[in-house]
């Protein structure tokens, strides 16, 4: 058997399977769709762990559907126009952009309880048009909030006289990232930290490559905020194999990043804690039905990780939690 | 002025200008781009574009192209890892098993592009999205790290005792010479040319044309699979992200070494001269301090240039014949 | 239409072919069909080491047909092949090349982007020992190649190195023709070698045919230009709707005599 064969096997054995766990669907269990982007990275992993938890706890049916690739908002939208046409008690959205906008519409105008989560992208040209949407419950983090909340608690692991700070994106295509570095940015102009842009990649080899030229060519760099795991993971093996003085900060906590700030090659992370976005997202559509209780706002970027707490987010990420 | 233009026939000078030119223009913009750590940094990327790049390279000499490599760079390190990592397996058997089931995908590209006869852009982009979907079924994204490396890691991406390279830049070396040997000093290089130029009259001369494509298809996968394996060792974690759009960097850099698209003409150190050029070029780019994002569109451009370039060169030489 | 004869120089000290000994390749009541459609029709014809032999006809004579079985492309579907005598029978190409069969077809003799020696000895490279490996004696295939060359008189070219796109499609097949000599081919086919060149190039074509001829190999070719069979052939076939209708000996026709058998033939069908 060749490993085409085998790849197509074992994802029609995938198929088939999800296929019978929607049809055994039959009960009088609510059942809770969460669209989402991505089926392929740690985050989002997570985010099915937090989804599949509140299934049990809540008692109702929780199906999240993602594409089978990341293809960003377009991949997101027939599986809304999916969930709508199966009625559920209600749906979950990663309203990444206007481009949901449609989508949610047909979901309220059907009478489907709504909650946004991970992204409520309202800003500039994706101001909805349906005024509803802006008031829809939000669970999940500000990026760029979460950007000033982990430079805020950075600052002074910085050295206290302002020295120039790296900021590191590993994806310059993604909004997201970009939204985290304004953030960032604006703490370190309030404290009179000067900072310089490095577009970086998602190959961690290409970036410690990258990362060691932009400190050789500006070595008053003190400090390096990588906007996501692939910067921040190089930068630490950088700094560290080169014995520098030179303190990191991240977005997000995956294995290698805890290991690191373990050992001290990473300062602080910000952990959104995607398990509990679904999570509370699904929760808030349980409560609606079973209580009539309108959803609510969670923020779920509060979670700040530093060699003190390691462990603990350590232990978490082995559960599938973090 | 005849000689000067027989130089130029040498397909491996073009590139050697280019990245001297390269060097000279970074050195004297920057005051460290010769420094030990800048070294490390553009061989830390070239090393492993540049051992892709010569599987590709043989490949694209017998006129096929492989879009599955940069999978394939990440698909063997996480089979690997899978088995040591994971579950104990001894390393060097988990190595072995990891490195035949990169080969096999080789065998399938050659056996699809040559059983079928389809274009190998085809039967290699379906790959590619194969590797992919097997890549997240293996790890769905998930990191697995070894940060206390193994002898076998070791031996793959340790550091070279103290100078500033990595085990890959010597790996590198030493892969570039034997396939140096292969494409030049053995009738097999002579075969993998004639099949890449003109299959026909190849076939007419009795050169088995499909073996050597099939061949040259396992080539290609197996270096990228070690390549990949390299990376691991090195940077002891392996993402599904490793070796996102290799695949063209490597067409890139042996393009930019003098590699034909159309198969018949290539040389493996133009390859590494190619995959050197395009490393110093991303590094030296972030020394200067221009934004990042910038590199892509020079590579872009200058991906052009050179094509433009060497065919006016190839013009220009066959007339003082 | 009548094109201006070629010379071929030293045509009148042409030495007849002996045929005493065992011919290089003999066909034995060979016919053939395509499923139904039956195109040879029991032809019996022998080639003799150092002879060339035309082959004419009409289109659709079945020329190439017959051309393709002598090289192993077509299996005839009755008689017998010999080669040097003995009964044999071909799976491929491959197999005829094996036993020193050599067809040089135009479009397909040489491979453009490689250079003079690597094309001259491709698929049949001088090795020489390396340790434990067999490499290319790169210095004797260019000496050789060279010497076949200048031996051949194209003159034009200076290296070994030089790429074969520079040369014409006659000198390739002259080169193609000096290949098959050099590794001791024992019958050459050609399929019309002379269509659409020059002047200059048929002769230097032909030329190389009967130099090939002189090494003592059989050649068969096709041609539909009668100036170009006339002088080089020793035998000229003239097949007609899949049927040997008539061989003809070295001098015995002229040019014109033989365009109007064609002809003839061609209006009034046996």
């Amino acid at each position: 058997m060749t490993i085409k064969q085998l790849a197509a096997g074992i994802g029609f054995a995938m198929l088939a399977v999800t296929a019978v766990g929607h049809g055994a669907v039959a009960d009088d269990k609510p059942t809770i769709y969460i669209i989402a982007p991505s089926s392929s990275d740690d985050f989002w992993i997570t985010q099915r762990n937090g989804a599949a938890q509140a299934a049990k706890d809540f008692g109702a049916n929780v199906i999240v559907q993602a594409p089978p690739q990341d293809t960003g908002d377009a991949g997101m939208v027939p599986l809304l126009q999916a969930a709508i046409a199966a009625k559920p008690a209600g749906i979950a959205i990663d309203y990444t952009s206007k481009t949901m906008e449609a989508g949610t519409v047909a979901a309220l105008n059907a009478g489907i309880p709504v909650v946004l989560y991970n992204n409520n992208r309202f800003e500039g040209d994706n101001k909805p048009s349906d005024p509803r949407i802006q008031h829809l419950a939000f669970v999940g983090q500000d990026e760029s909030k979460s950007g000033e909340v982990l430079t805020r608690a950075w600052l002074p692991m910085l050295p206290s006289k302002p020295c120039k700070v790296l900021v590191v994106d590993p994806f310059p295509t993604a909004f997201v990232l970009t939204l985290r570095g304004d953030g960032v940015k604006r703490v370190l102009d309030a404290a009179g930290y000067p900072h310089s842009d490095l577009a970086a990649t998602d190959d961690q080899n290409q970036n410690l490559s990258l990362i060691s030229a932009a400190v050789q060519a500006d070595p008053s760099i003190c400090g390096i905020a990588a906007l996501g795991g692939p910067a921040a993971n190089p930068a630490a093996r950088f700094i560290t194999q080169n014995k520098l003085n030179i303190s990191v900060s991240t977005f997000d906590v995956g294995p290698e990043t805890a290991e690191w700030i373990k050992g001290g090659g990473i300062a602080i992370a910000i952990n959104q804690q995607p398990f509990l976005q679904s999570y509370y997202a699904a929760s808030d559509i349980a409560q609606w039905v079973r209580y009539s209780l309108a959803p609510v706002n969670v923020d779920t970027g509060t979670s700040l990780v530093t060699k003190d707490n390691v462990d603990i987010v350590k232990a978490c990420l082995d559960a599938g939690h973090c | 002025m005849r000689r000067l233009l027989s130089i130029l026939r040498i397909r491996e000078v073009t590139p050697l200008i280019g990245l001297l030119v390269v060097a000279l223009f970074f050195t004297l913009r920057t005051t460290n781009f010769l420094s030990g750590m800048n070294m490390t940094a553009i061989t830390g990327i070239a090393a492993t574009v540049g051992i892709v790049a010569i599987g590709v390279t043989m490949l694209m000499m017998s006129g096929e192209f492989d879009l599955s490599v940069g999978q394939n760079f990440a698909f063997v390190p996480i089979v690997w890892a899978i088995l040591f990592v994971s579950n104990h397996v001894n390393e060097w058997l988990s190595l072995l098993i990891a490195l035949a089931l990169g080969v096999l995908v080789g065998v399938v590209n050659g056996l699809v592009t040559t059983v079928f006869r389809i274009p190998s852009f085809i039967a290699t982009l379906g790959m590619y999205f194969g590797l992919q979907g097997m890549n997240n079924l293996l790890i769905s994204g998930h990191q697995l790290i070894m940060f206390d490396a193994s002898l076998s890691m070791t031996v793959l991406g340790g550091p070279i005792g103290n100078t500033p390279f990595s085990m890959p830049l010597l790996w590198l070396l030493v892969i570039a010479v034997i396939f140096w040997f292969v494409s030049t000093r053995l009738a097999y290089g002579n075969w993998t040319l004639a099949t890449g130029g003109d299959a026909g009259p190849a076939k007419a001369m009795g050169v088995p044309t499909v073996r050597v494509k099939r061949i040259n298809f396992v080539i290609s996968s197996f270096l990228a699979g070690l390549a990949g394996c390299m990376q691991f060792a090195y940077l002891r974690g392996v993402t599904q992200a490793q070796g996102d759009k290799y695949e063209l960097l490597a067409i890139t850099a042996a393009v930019l070494g003098g590699t034909s698209l159309f198969g018949g003409s290539g040389t493996i150190w133009g390859s590494v001269l190619g995959a050197l050029i395009l490393s110093s070029i991303q590094i030296g780019l972030v020394l200067i301090g221009v934004p990042g994002s910038f590199y892509v569109t020079f590579i872009g451009v200058m991906l052009v240039v050179v094509v433009i370039a060497n065919t006016r060169i190839d013009r220009i030489t066959e007339g003082t014949r | 239409m009548s094109i201006g004869i070629v010379e071929v120089a030293g045509e009148v000290a042409v030495e007849p072919v002996d045929r005493t000994g065992v011919p290089v390749f003999e066909l034995d009541h060979v016919s053939h069909s395509y499923g139904r459609n039956k195109v040879i029709f029991d032809v019996n014809l022998a080639v003799w080491p150092g002879e060339v032999v035309g082959l004419v006809g009409d289109n659709g004579a079945g020329k190439s047909t017959l051309l393709k079985i002598f090289a192993g492309y077509q299996k005839p579907t009755g008689g017998q092949l010999k080669f040097m005598g003995k009964p044999v029978s071909f799976k491929s190409p491959a197999a005829a090349r094996a036993l020193g069969i050599e067809a040089v077809y135009q479009d397909l003799a040489m491979v453009n982007q490689l250079n003079l020696w690597r094309n001259f000895y491709l698929g049949k490279e001088m090795k020489k020992r390396f340790g434990p490996l067999a490499v290319m004696d790169r210095r004797g295939m260019r000496k050789a190649t060279i010497d076949a060359l200048t031996e051949l008189g194209l003159t034009r070219i200076r290296s070994a190195d030089d790429p074969v796109w520079a040369l014409s499609g006659g000198e390739r097949q002259s080169v193609a023709i000096t290949r098959a000599n050099h590794f001791g081919a024992k019958l050459l086919l050609l399929d019309e070698p002379t269509a659409a060149l020059s002047v200059r190039e048929t002769r230097n074509v032909l030329e190389s045919i009967r130099r090939a001829r002189s090494h003592g190999l059989g050649v068969m070719y096709i041609d539909h230009n009668m100036n170009h069979v006339i002088p080089v052939a020793d035998r000229i076939v003239l097949l007609e709707h899949g049927r040997v209708v008539r061989i003809i000996d070295r001098g015995e026709v002229g040019v014109e005599e033989l365009q109007e058998l064609i002809a003839m033939r061609r209006h009034n069908p046996a």
